[in-house]
């Protein structure tokens, strides 16, 4: 297992679940056919994530363009019905008190900044999944450009451990849950239990990488 | 269809199955795991059988994963325990078989990355796939940590479990996945995939049954060696010897097992240093089958006398697995003493009425509802069915007047109390109030807060002994 390989692969896994989590396009954009031959070239399998993301390509492979747009109007846009699962970290964590959507609107946003990170649009929240995901995504491309070029990744593991235990962690479980029982779309359900598998793995994992580099760093 | 997948190598002797069973030798399969790729397609349940000194299991996890197996819920069979002998195989077969069948499934929460012996960066970067074990999860709707139950979280030797006001935190990284937490829970709340109480039984059970001679049963721990060439002794891998509870020391005795014996992992004891709590657990379960007139069979084999066998409805091997054994067991008990059994799971509470404010704690937080609180129209009674107590101490924990000595719990049982039932312990009138007649707190637990606060002010807490709390709020 190469560290440098690793975060490659934890990096792509994280953008690929952040686009799955977008508005699908017709073609199925970023999300088409050369995705599903990422997956399944990433042999995943040495992980117990692994056979949920064979699901994910599984799923996508066989999905219609047009019903997965139905599906993730029904389930992510409308934000009522049965079937409404807002991608929406407050929705998950608030718990309706005064000010909390505004707290952690600021706190991602000081946390994506101190990444160098700035949002490429305000037509969704800072919680929303996407940006977090992506927020991911992006460290662990740091951490693969700190690795390839022998410098210390400690700092970078231990902005990622936090932002999972501070965000994706802390919520995900519960939407994926939510995903599940909707059962909207097999696609969106494969990727919820997906997600739901890698975060928590990831989570472990970064604890571990963080041990090795520095121990006093660990958060 | 049930498929045993054996490697071939090192004399691995040939068997027919049990039942069904297809079984397929592949070379090298534990150095090369990828030859399970042989199986047939029609394989439902798998059973696999390796060297595990020379198998990587993380390249065993991998490749199981590539097949669409859950590699927790595959049997796994040690050859190095077989020495050449195909009926021990067989019923080595038979035990993964049925654990694996019993396996309940699990959540990403309950995987575990397993930390190679040496932490370093190299062993990080040689490794072919890293392997995983289980994690335990605390089930919420069980659990009963929100009426005050902390008990796993003071058994536990790494402090990963915490209290955190009415639920139980866990710490990943710290947990060292030891099982202590699964079987000391007094209603089951704790829940590790690996090796869950009903897996464990039912492979000792296979066991059991498949030998053509009364068996022995060795727990092993999870990175322990298992011995081999030792006939008669079959071996039952959980993940610390230190979750070894009286009644899983006396479960396989009760299931047939001509003996059963614990093996900690490190040549010089337990790695975590729990030793302690398997001792003190062999001397309980000594004494429990001394005071019923039964065989010490803890450490020994006596294959040509069996233990008489029986069947206790519900198994031993849950948290009340003990209180059960000695139910079932009471008609042979020698005398009527109460009988003291270490580190055991059935318990004798004492309430001392000079020094009980009868405030109802305990009751409130038994996990088990052995002690419970009954309010009635000028008085409160706590009582205790003693069988229902699994010495889980929390009413120790909770009980403001501890170090009063109001109450205390001695591991073990009275046979004499079990026969009576619940017992009221503790009677003591209430106070009423003034205005709309409802409780406001037993007349001893008053008088105690009035020796506590003083006389200054015996003013405000004169109002608060006639008028209840809702009262005093209008």
């Amino acid at each position: 297992m190469n560290l440098e390989r690793l975060a490659r692969l934890r990096q792509g896994i994280y953008r690929l679940a952040a686009a799955g989590f977008a508005r699908p396009r017709s073609d199925l954009g970023d999300l088409g056919v050369s995705s599903i031959e990422v997956l399944v070239g990433l042999d995943l399998f040495d992980y117990p994530f692994g056979p949920a993301w064979e699901e994910v390509a599984r799923t996508l492979e066989a999905a219609d363009p047009s019903q997965l747009a139905s599906a993730h109007v029904e389930l992510f846009d409308r934000g009522v019905g049965p079937d409404a699962c807002p991608p929406f970290e407050s929705a998950h964590r608030s718990e309706g008190r005064p000010g909390a959507e505004a707290a952690l609107y600021a706190q991602l946003r000081r946390d994506y900044q101190t990444f160098g990170l700035q949002p490429a649009t305000t037509a969704i929240t800072p919680d929303h999944i996407t940006v977090e995901l992506e927020a991911m995504s992006w460290l662990c491309r740091i951490e693969r450009q700190q690795r390839e070029a022998g410098r210390s990744v400690a700092m970078t593991l231990a902005r990622q451990q936090a932002f999972l235990r501070d965000h994706l962690v802390s919520w995900i479980p519960s939407f994926a849950s939510q995903l599940r029982r909707a059962d909207r779309h097999p696609f969106y359900s494969a990727l919820a239990a997906a997600l739901h598998a890698f975060t928590t793995h990831d989570h472990d994992l970064v604890g571990r990488l963080l041990e090795l580099e520095q121990p006093e760093f660990q958060t | 269809m049930r498929v045993v997948a054996l490697c071939r190598d090192h004399g691995t002797p040939s068997i027919a199955g049990v039942g069904h069973d297809e079984v397929v030798l592949i070379d090298d399969l534990c150095v090369r795991p990828a030859g399970l790729a042989a199986l047939p397609e029609a394989t439902e349940q798998l059973v696999v059988g390796l060297h595990r000194s020379e198998a990587a299991m993380g390249a065993v996890q991998s490749s199981l994963r590539r097949l669409g197996f859950d590699p927790m819920g595959v049997g796994i069979v040690e050859l190095e325990g077989v020495g050449g002998d195909p009926h021990r195989l067989t019923v080595l077969v038979a035990g993964a078989a049925a654990r694996s069948g019993a396996y309940p499934g699990s959540t990403p929460e309950q995987l575990k990355l397993a930390a190679p012996r040496a932490l370093s960066r190299r062993s990080l970067l040689t490794l072919a796939a890293p392997t995983y074990i289980g994690a335990p999860a605390i089930e919420p709707l069980v659990c009963t940590a929100m009426d005050g139950c902390r008990v796993c979280t003071r058994a536990c030797p790494v402090s990963a479990l915490t209290w955190n006001g009415g639920s139980i935190s866990y710490d990943k990284a710290a947990c060292v996945s030891c099982g202590i937490c699964v079987t000391v829970c007094p209603v089951g709340a704790a829940v590790n995939p690996e090796a869950t109480p009903a897996a464990i039984e039912a492979e000792v059970g296979a066991i059991v049954t498949a030998a053509d001679a009364p068996a022995g049963i060795r727990y092993v721990c999870r990175d322990g060696t298992a011995p081999v060439d030792q006939p008669g002794w079959y071996s039952v891998r959980v993940p610390c010897t230190s979750m070894l509870t009286v009644g899983w020391l006396l479960a396989p005795l009760l299931m047939g097992a001509a003996g059963v014996d614990a093996l900690a992992c490190g040549d010089g004891g337990c790695r975590l240093a729990l030793d302690e709590h398997l001792r003190q657990r062999t001397v309980g379960a000594r004494a429990i089958l001394a005071a019923f007139g039964l065989p010490d069979r803890i450490g020994h084999l006596h294959p040509d006398d069996a233990f008489p066998r029986s069947t206790i409805p519900g198994g031993v091997f849950g948290h009340d697995g003990e209180s059960r054994v000695i139910q079932h067991l009471a008609p042979d008990l020698l005398d009527g003493a109460a009988v003291r059994v270490a580190g055991g799971q059935t318990g004798m509470v004492r309430i001392d009425p000079e020094t009980c404010t009868a405030c109802s704690m305990c009751a409130v937080s038994c996990p088990t509802g052995a002690l419970g609180s009954t309010q009635l129209a000028d008085a409160v009674e706590i009582s205790f069915d003693p069988s229902a107590c699994t010495a889980c101490g929390q009413c120790l924990a909770v009980c403001p007047e501890i170090e009063a000595g109001a109450i205390s719990l001695e591991a073990g049982f009275d046979l004499r109390d079990w026969e009576q039932g619940r017992q009221v312990v503790r009677r003591a009138t209430s106070r009423r109030c003034e205005r709309c007649g409802g409780p406001i707190a037993p007349d001893p637990m008053l008088d105690r807060i009035a020796t506590l606060l003083g006389d200054e002010h015996a003013g405000a807490l004169s109002v608060m002994s006639t008028i209840c709390l809702k009262c005093r709020g209008r």
